[in-house]
């Protein structure tokens, strides 16, 4: 180490405290609910190289570990002091941005006339313009629908601020005012990190600063690692999903409308490193579910399960970009994980839970003795809008959507959240009536949903709103796990999938699938179920002593549900495999979304009843694009049936 | 003859000491003491103090006009989860209201977090059909017997007290009052405290928090009170007997149930609170208002910053459950004099974040305490004086702390005095790392703050905090350790009372909402032993969002304005703008709650010092500075004239605490025995201008 250990720690306290009075100063001064509910915003301080050396741990849904900051800080190179970079463009900023409602601002750190760090922060605006207000929708297909796009751009010109740059930007906003305020409160953090670095190059010189820089980021790593190296080596796989949507053909036999999005990941620990190869990974697709990684091997996106897992286990560790150093990863370009540009991306949040699935179950294999199940797996936010007899429009955000997490070595999971959208707050049920004319019903834990096990995991949430007048339309995204439950693991139970049902018991019964909008009338009753998170270990081991952490014999094994079963007898993960393969290879980037759906949709109808075999994958791939050229396709695999 | 001269009492039960101060009035003279606190019985400790300070002062307890007291046994209650079992009756459709709380997670990224801990059993839930909505329409009517069923079952349960929590109950207290009817009609001894009689402000969750924490310490906090009240009568004090509250005000000790739930939820957090209201008394006397109160003790450095008001908070927190009741804002550091120094796995040098606590304490205590903290770095340092320490009621063993620190030293490679100062430092720059966000939250820059410092360890760390933020000033109030029991006797008797907001907002409902808001508030002043307290000042605010928003700000009407909703516009467009730095716009105002602030002030002089007219003596002395010995000087503080003035690095001891002052700092001894402590840089700048 190049610093003292006592500077080390004495810079490292300093550091934070900046990155934590600019997120106070934006936290205190913006306008978002974004912010002030979700605290969906962050702030961080990057080296020179874009390696995120300091990030607060007080704000929640920070996400910083592992941002890709150079190719925003390359964008408008060279800089001089008092510029201030703003960007939400995820192509431009080699997915820094992962959608576009995130404003992201930057500023280069100047100490003795040089550059020595750079300051970034971001906040989610409440509405950045698009087809739709707030700017999210899961059916946008482009990425122009979901708003204006700011490549990078100066918006301070060494000190100057450009006016033209603002009015462009929050003009084409259905909240100009709002963003105005939000994007001056990062303006004003920014500013301050300036001056509280300089205070610190003050007391401890330039020299103290460069060292700690390096020694925090070193030392995350150092303790990555290790953890790392705690675990067997081994290549670990897991598959999970996106749903699709299910409809209902002419004749009223079931059928898939859109496929759903198949998620790979084969974890390869060795030694003090762990590579991410998400081949398999569906091609990128026609709904806003893409996630921007500019094919970043530590994108805070992917790594996030893994950041929360060594923090878990290791709380003193410097939590910096550092932690990421030991990871590479493979990300198929072109695929909903490495996207190409113009991929609509809002709802990426249901990609990034997932991936978080892929990590934990990876994980749960490379340790089995402290496997963890899964939790729900979505976090789903509501809005319920209104217009009421005197014209005047309301809409009030209802309660989060999220469910129980899956049980853990040694303790059942929790009831009704989870480490994903654990940040988020409810709204008391008073002030959702009072804004709406609903009443609810019900808001209390979903008893018995959560999987049984050794460790149960957490039960989900019940919401029941009955509606008081006509015309009261609910809108949701980012509801999962309809079908596809938490999985359970080493003997542990999946817990209960998301239902959202209408007059659930009554005449008007109707099941509401992923929800997206429902118009409501006087009287319907809309309930609305999260999901249990999975559990651990054999329920026959609950409150015995064999319940404590052990390896189970015979490896982790998994228990994903009657439905996940069904689905992989259906389409054996070998047939899901090569069709995703021969998407990639055989089509242009360009072509493949709409190729993948067209071949997933064709074959779903030519197995009907049956089963998915090799044979009509040939058939349908022959059909769509030609016979292969060089090596044939179809190597069957035994699955002849 | 003259009549006798009247004395004021004030008390402060901590965990470990019983505070007691004796003032003067007219004087403003004060006299201090400490005894041990007792656990069993608070009061047995508060009863033999104030004996020794009135013997030693040569005061009769007839003499005593005016006494007021803090006490812990509330929270303690709370903490520890001790009071009456409580049984909930809940609306229908939310049996896991309280467990369900806002949902959010303290650390959700920590995969391993605790749940939530319920203050009231699922088993001890009942939910009844009665329903309102919003807007006060009965859904479905409340069923006595139901309610009286549920009551029963709970109590052959075992349950102790009840809590009543419906929807809409704080608009449409109805349905509340008819369940405490029914249940007080099986049960009439049974404490039941209604959500909508406690504190009638929307938000289910926190609402049903006030209901549950009065069913839960009621009636212990009554027994105690009770006691009390009986041993200081036996003892002859025949005056209005106070208590200290959150709000940092106090409220004549009263019989009434209703009265008894009411100061359950209203003393949880007065201990703090009664501190800063100390602090400020002594800040304001020095002519500051704007400073930040540091108390320092054993696990925590609690602090308040005071930007020209006091702060009060609606979002308080007692462990895991919220407070909405207006208190008074303290924040907590974590660390304090007995958190442990350690070198951590990576060769990092780190201060706590585990506690010795007050046992075994620091090694230095010699309690059996052999890991090193930062008292024992302190004592290492030389920023404690062995010789005179805490009166010789702890020793204080150099020795001891230098063998505890040995290991660390031996980890770094550095001398045992290198290894204690660097602890210092890093503990300063872990508060520093802490303090600076909340003054960032409050929009304030410490820069121009007055730091000011009691509790037993804020004296030594003031100067060094103050170095790392650059305030303006330190001050060491001249009984920092007595702090909190002078707050007790100086401050106002204070009540806040809540409405929810009219419907519609208009000129004449808002006159008529904030007239029955401060007729409450004057009916409650009416009741109170408020002879020495004459001056009532009402303070009307308003919770005020725009339409469409779901965060509101606290709207204080000003002094003077006439209520309307205009005013409010333009008092919302201020707080607004300060808060968002844009302009509201012409949005429609949505006012949630009305309340009402009754302060009313007691008359008392600032204390003056007496001189004591010699020279105070130097003694030679060595700290560590910069990794170095360096010679210093200490000095007794009860020997220190009014004037005084020396430079760092100096060792201030007292009985109560002792105040380290660094190289580069000079100290002067104000008129009221205050240690005002200023970087040399500062103070030359002071004396040319």
């Amino acid at each position: 180490m190049r610093s003292s250990p006592v500077d080390l720690e004495i810079l490292a306290q300093r550091f934070s405290a900046v990155v934590e009075e600019m997120a106070e100063n934006i936290r205190r001064t913006s306008f978002s609910v974004f912010v002030k509910q979700t605290a969906d915003f962050g702030t961080c301080l990057v080296t020179p190289e874009g390696e995120v050396f300091a990030a607060p741990r007080r704000i929640s849904g920070n996400l910083m570990i592992g941002i890709p900051a150079r190719a925003a800080i390359a964008s408008l190179a060279p800089y001089r002091p008092g510029d201030i970079g703003l960007s939400n463009d995820p192509d431009a900023t080699g997915g820094l941005v992962t959608h576009l409602p995130d404003l992201w601002t930057w500023a280069p750190l100047y100490a003795d006339g040089e550059v020595i760090a750079y300051a970034f922060s971001f906040v989610h605006s409440s509405d950045i313009g698009g087809s739709v207000p707030g700017s999210i929708d899961w059916g946008h297909t482009d990425i122009h629908q979901e708003g204006v796009l700011v490549p990078p751009v100066r918006l301070v010109d060494a000190g100057e601020p450009d006016r033209g740059v603002l009015d462009l930007v929050t003009r084409n906003t259905r909240v100009p005012d709002q963003n105005r305020g939000d994007i001056e409160a990062q303006v004003a953090g920014l500013r301050t990190a300036q001056r509280r670095l300089d205070e610190i190059v003050a007391s401890f010189g330039v020299r103290a600063v460069r060292d700690a820089m390096a020694d925090l980021l070193d030392t995350a790593e150092r303790r990555a690692g290790d953890m790392l190296g705690d675990l067997d080596d081994g290549t670990y796989r897991f598959v999970d999903y996106i749903e699709g949507v299910d409809g209902t053909g002419d004749d009223g036999t079931p059928r898939v409308e859109v496929p759903p999005v198949r998620l790979s990941l084969e974890l390869t620990v060795r030694g003090r490193t762990a590579h991410l190869s998400f081949a398999g990974t569906s091609p990128q697709v026609l709904e806003a579910v893409n996630l921007h990684t500019g094919d970043e091997p530590g994108h805070y996106m992917l790594a996030f399960a893994l950041v929360n897992w060594i923090y878990s286990h290791d709380r003193g560790v410097p939590y910096n970009s550092g932690l990421v150093r030991p990871l590479s990863a493979l990300l198929p370009e072109g695929s909903v994980l490495n996207p190409g540009p113009g991929a609509p991306c809002g709802v990426r949040a249901a990609v990034f839970f997932r991936v978080m699935d892929l990590v934990v179950a990876c994980l749960a294999q490379a340790r089995p003795e402290s496997a963890m199940a899964t939790g729900a797996g979505a976090v789903a936010i509501a809005a319920i809008s209104y217009t009421g007899a005197d014209g005047r429009p309301r809409v009030s955000v209802g309660q989060p959507l999220t469910g129980g997490s899956g049980g853990r070595p040694g303790r059942d999971g929790l009831h009704g959240t989870s480490y994903m959208g654990g940040w988020l707050r409810n709204v008391p049920n008073e002030v959702l009536e009072d804004e709406v004319p609903v009443l609810v019903e019900e808001y209390r834990y979903r008893r018995g949903s959560g999987g049984d096990g050794a460790w149960r995991g957490g039960d989900g949430l019940v919401v029941s709103l009955r509606c008081l007048e006509d015309g009261v339309t609910f809108a949701v995204r980012g509801l999962e796990r309809m079908a596809l439950q938490p999985w359970g693991v080493n003997g542990g139970e999946p817990g209960q999938g998301t239902r959202a049902t209408l007059n659930p018991g009554g005449p008007g019964e109707r099941d509401l699938g992923r929800v997206g909008t429902v118009r409501l009338r006087a009287g319907d009753l809309l309930r609305i179920e999260t999901p249990g998170g999975g559990g651990l270990g054999d329920p026959a081991d609950r409150g015995r002593d064999a319940a404590g952490p052990h390896a189970p014999a015979g490896g982790t094994r998994f228990s994903l549900g009657p439905a996940r079963e069904a689905a992989d007898d259906r389409w054996p993960q070998g047939v899901q495999r090569r069709l995703v393969d021969a998407v990639n290879e055989r089509v242009p980037a360009a072509g493949r979304p709409r190729a993948y759906r067209d071949l997933y949709l064709a074959l779903d109808r030519a197995a009907g009843a049956g089963r998915v075999t090799d044979a009509l994958l040939d058939t349908a791939l022959a059909a769509a694009l030609g016979e292969p050229s060089g090596a044939a396709g179809a190597t069957t695999t035994g699955d002849a049936r | 003859m003259t009549p006798a001269p009247r004395y004021r009492l004030g008390v402060d039960v901590g965990g470990t000491f019983t505070d007691i101060v004796l003032a003067d009035p007219r004087t403003g003279d004060l006299r201090s003491a400490k005894v041990p606190s007792d656990a069993d019985n608070p009061a047995r400790a508060v009863v033999s103090g104030v004996r020794a300070v009135l013997d030693e002062a040569g005061v009769r307890p007839d003499q005593v006009e005016y006494f007021s007291h803090g006490q812990t046994f509330a929270l303690n209650t709370v903490l520890q989860r001790s009071g009456a079992r409580v049984g909930l009756l809940v609306t229908r459709g939310f049996p896991d209201l309280l467990d369900i709380g806002r949902l959010r997670l303290e650390d959700p990224i920590d995969l391993f977090a605790e749940p939530r801990r319920s203050p009231v059993a699922r088993e001890d839930v009942r939910e009844v059909s009665a329903r309102v909505s919003a807007d006060g329409r009965e859904v479905r009517p409340l069923d006595a017997a139901e309610v009286a069923a549920a009551a029963d079952d709970l109590v052959a349960s075992g349950v102790e007290a009840i809590a009543v929590v419906f929807l809409h109950g704080h608009r449409h207290p109805a349905h509340e009052r008819a369940a405490r009817e029914a249940v007080l009609k099986a049960h009439p001894d049974l404490p039941v405290a209604c959500s909508s009689a406690l504190w009638p402000e929307e938000r289910e969750y926190e609402r049903g928090i006030v209901a549950v924490l009065a069913a839960h310490v009621g009636r212990a906090l009554e027994g105690y009170l009770d006691h009390l009240v009986r041993e200081l009568r036996a003892l002859g004090l025949d005056c209005p007997l106070h208590i200290t509250k959150s709000n940092g005000g106090v409220a004549s000790i009263v019989h009434e149930p209703g009265e008894v739930l009411r100061a359950a939820v209203e003393t949880l957090l007065s201990g703090p609170a009664s501190g800063v209201a100390g602090a400020a008394r002594t800040a304001r006397a020095a002519g500051t208002d704007r400073f930040i109160t540091m108390d320092m003790g054993g696990t925590s450095v609690d602090c308040a910053i005071v930007d020209g008001a006091v702060p009060y908070s609606t979002e308080s927190s007692l462990g895991d459950l919220p407070l909405i009741i207006p208190s008074v804002e303290v924040s907590s550091i974590g660390a304090g004099g007995g958190s442990i120094v350690r070198v951590d796995a990576a060769g990092v040098l780190k201060v706590g974040p585990r506690s010795a606590g007050a046992f075994p304490g620091p090694a230095a205590y010699l309690r059996g305490g052999t890991e090193p903290t930062l008292t024992d770095a302190y004592a290492v340092c030389g920023y404690l004086d062995p010789s005179d320490f805490a009166e010789g009621g702890v020793p204080l063993d150099a020795g001891a702390a230098r063998r505890a620190l040995a290991p660390v030293a031996a980890a770094l490679g550095t001398s045992v005095e290198e290894a204690a100062e660097a602890a210092v430092a890093v503990a300063t720059a872990m508060m520093h790392a802490q303090l600076v966000p909340m003054c960032a939250q409050r929009g304030v820059d410490p820069g121009g703050f007055t730091l000011v410092a009691y509790g037993g360890a804020g004296p030594v760390q003031a100067a060094l905090l103050a170095r790392a933020l650059n305030t303006a000033e330190v001050l060491v109030p001249a009984s920092p350790g007595t702090l909190c029991a002078y707050g007790a006797l100086a401050t106002d008797l204070r009540t806040d009372v809540v409405a929810p907001a009219p419907r519609p907002v208009t000129d004449a409902s808002l006159v008529r909402g904030w007239e029955e808001l401060e007729a409450r508030a004057r009916a409650w002043y009416a009741a109170q032993e408020n002879a020495l307290h004459p001056s009532v000042h009402v303070t009307r605010w308003a919770d005020v969002q725009l339409e469409g928003q779901s965060f509101t700000l606290p709207i204080v009407l000003p002094d003077g304005a006439e209520p309307s909703v205009g005013a409010l516009r333009t008092a919302f467009a201020r707080a607004y703008r300060k808060a968002y730095s844009v302009d509201p716009g012409e949005g429609a105002l949505d006012v949630r709650s009305l309340r009402v602030g009754l302060t009313a002030s007691s008359r008392m002089a600032g204390h003056t010092a007496a001189g004591t007219g010699r020279a105070a003596e130097r003694i030679p002395h060595r700290v560590v500075e910069g990794g170095e010995p360096r010679e210093a000087v200490v000095l007794r503080r009860p020997s220190l004239a009014p004037g005084t003035r020396f430079r760092g690095p100096a060792v201030v001891t007292a009985p109560d605490t002792t105040v380290y002052v660094p190289s580069g700092f000079t100290a002067v001894v104000d008129g009221a025995a205050d240690l005002r402590i200023r970087a040399n840089d500062r103070e030359e700048r002071t004396e040319r201008a």
